[in-house]
């Protein structure tokens, strides 16, 4: 967070340059865990209300074309913003150990009053509003995950609200312990999370291996063509699979962890882009289902029925099997 | 860390191990405050999605420009190049913008209305340190001058040790400059005290003091802590006796408090600016709270600031 450490009018600062050891600690697989429970457990949790937003903005019109076509979407803007801008460009600009925007802003030696003010605006501005969405990411996700629970058994439904408040009062007093303590507790939970994921990845791909046309960008250019200005709107729904990826504009995260643990750009490309692959595949068992059963009474109210299933998180006892071909 | 951004909150080291990782129990509070009240609010995920994005996604479109400059500026990549790369993500970003534009009346301006708070807190305090430093920097001596003066004044030196907690740069800060005016004596041994925290948990004792003599009685003293390290000042001093200067055991700690005021501004904006940055100054936490100064030894010189 791009907190100052002190009050900057009454801490005296250091004014005589003193060499600054910065912590060279080799990347471990602990390393390496802590830091998918802190950076990429944003980024694995968004695909609980992603494609779920899809389907509620499209209603009906959402045909097993529109489905592959905002995999397409959804895999296109994941390459391009996150494993090129982000991890390639954004995370180069390195400054002292800091990524981000805030370090784009120092790396063009804008300053307030002088010169390139706009650019100090622009850096600060855009920091500021990371919090903004900040404060939405730990409600959506707790909330979907919670009412994930409400397929499994009724009995929470009137109750998802007050739980999912209690979960999250929680989670913020662990946050007290510190962001390492954070990423230990998590940083298992979400391997377990994006290996779970991985796996039906991989069944879906070798029951349904046409998913990979979803590669394709032609399938995302005629959603956004063919369907006018509802083809726009999805964009929006589409953006959500992003914003995990704000992890990667603030400083905090880059200084410490992330360094440390993943030996390089390379190594985050890799992940995210396999994370992208992983979602989009689970994504086109979404597809399938609702292609075999689209004929069915309700066939929405049965097909974001069933999304519910796939959002139980996998620390969640009552996973229920998971219908990835026709029953 | 970014420096000067933020207004002083109070944080705690949670890790001993890594920098980077403290915990500021004011900004924690808050984002559950927000978020707990955005859950109830909202109520279901669905609903909560469509006000979730338009503040990132105007995000993202900024960090493109910024890394347009960056490629121009720092990196000397040509026209062209640059053009290239930056009219695709260019392209990418003000699609996903505009489209969560839409979003705006389903909630979108919570986020964004929340970035808009952060950021006026953001420039209002750094636009208050920054006039503040200048004040200061207006009213500081320059250390010759200020050395001449000590003797043409015939200013007295008294027994005893005073500590004047500064962040001493090239000049002569004004707290002292005003203690001598105004008392016209000066103690014995006078020690400009600079405490700086480095991004070690702990700094080596070797590293800790550095000692520095800049007139006849007149030290400057630095002192290096790491970040989980409670300042003892009176511990350093100890150190600072080993080293040769003269401590006497009772010293006497100065720091200044600043009370700023604004002047009639004919501008209400930044009349109202100078009103958010002193009460944000009056509540933010002072890093000298956490120094283990004996609050029997302790002087505050109040001041009033004019912005």
């Amino acid at each position: 967070m791009p907190t100052s450490t002190v009050s900057t009018l009454n801490a005296p600062t250091d004014s005589t340059g003193v060499a600054q050891n910065r912590f060279a600690q080799p990347a471990t697989a602990t390393t390496g865990l802590l830091a998918l429970g802190i950076v990429y457990g944003d980024l694995g949790t968004s695909p609980l209300y992603t494609l779920q937003t899809i389907v509620h903005f499209m209603g009906d019109q959402f045909t097993p074309e529109a489905a592959l076509g905002s995999l397409s979407l959804i895999f296109w803007a994941l390459i391009i913003t996150i494993s090129i801008k982000y991890c390639f460009f954004v995370m180069r600009a390195d400054n002292q150990g800091e990524g981000g925007i805030l370090a784009l802003m120092t790396m063009t030696d804008a300053r307030w009053f002088g010169r390139g003010r706009w650019l100090i605006i622009a850096g600060l501005f855009g920091a500021a509003l990371i919090y903004g969405d900040g404060i939405i990411t730990p409600a959506i996700s707790v909330l979907s995950a919670v009412e994930g629970l409400n397929v499994a058994t009724s009995i929470f439904k009137p109750y998802t609200m007050p739980f999912a408040v209690v979960i999250l009062v929680g989670l913020f007093a662990i946050q007290s312990r510190g962001t390492g303590a954070v990423g230990k507790t998590f940083g298992p939970v979400m391997f377990v999370w994006f290996a779970t994921i991985a796996i039906l990845g991989v069944i879906g791909i070798v029951h349904h291996p046409h998913v990979l046309a979803a590669t394709n960008p032609v399938y995302g250019a005629q959603l956004v063509m063919n369907h006018g200005f509802l083809g726009f709107t999805v964009l929006g729904g589409v953006f959500l699979a992003l914003t995990g990826g704000k992890r990667f504009t603030l400083t905090w995260v880059t200084s410490g962890e992330t360094q440390s643990a993943l030996p390089g750009i390379a190594s985050c490309c890799r992940l995210s882009s396999l994370i992208t692959l992983v979602r989009s595949v689970i994504s086109w068992k979404h597809l399938t289902w609702k292609q075999t059963r689209f004929s069915n009474s309700h066939p929405i109210g049965r097909f974001i029925h069933w999304l519910h299933l796939q959002r139980l998180p996998p620390s969640s006892p009552a996973k229920p099997s998971l219908p990835v071909r026709s029953p | 860390m970014q420096l000067g951004w933020f207004p002083g909150v109070r944080i705690r080291q949670t890790s001993a191990e890594e920098y980077g990782q403290i915990y500021v129990p004011f900004v924690n509070w808050t984002m559950m405050a927000f978020t707990v009240a955005l859950t109830v609010g909202f109520g279901s995920s669905d609903r909560l999605a469509g006000a979730y994005g338009t503040a990132v996604s105007t995000t993202m479109v900024l960090t493109t420009a910024l890394l347009y400059h960056v490629m121009r500026n720092r990196w000397q990549w040509s026209l062209y190049q640059a053009a290239a790369v930056i009219g695709v993500l260019l392209a990418v970003d003000l699609a996903f913008f505009s489209a969560n534009l839409l979003k705006i009346s389903e909630g979108g301006w919570i986020p964004l209305t929340f970035g808009v708070l952060v950021f006026i807190i953001m420039t209002t305090w750094h636009y208050g340190v920054e006039a503040m430093h200048r004040r200061n920097a207006a009213r500081s001596q320059q250390p010759t001058e200020f050395f001449a003066r000590l003797r043409s004044d015939n200013v007295v030196r008294v027994p005893g040790t005073a500590v004047f907690l500064t962040r001493l740069g090239n000049a002569i800060p004004p707290i002292i400059v005003n203690y001598v005016t105004r008392v016209r004596s000066l103690q014995e041994t006078v020690i400009a005290l600079t405490v700086s925290f480095e991004d070690v948990p702990r700094v080596q004792s070797k590293d800790r003091v550095r000692i520095e003599e800049l007139d006849d009685g007149f030290w400057h003293v630095t002192v290096h802590f790491g970040f989980v390290e409670i300042p003892d000042l009176p511990a350093v001093l100890t150190l600072a006796k080993k080293d040769g200067v003269p401590v006497l055991d009772e010293a006497s700690y100065y720091i200044a408090r600043d009370d700023l005021s604004g002047r009639k501004h004919r501008n209400p904006l930044s009349r109202w600016r100078i009103t958010l940055f002193s009460f944000m100054s009056r509540n933010s936490a002072h890093a000298i709270d956490r120094f283990k100064i004996p609050s029997s030894a302790l002087v505050e010189i109040g001041r009033r600031i004019e912005l």
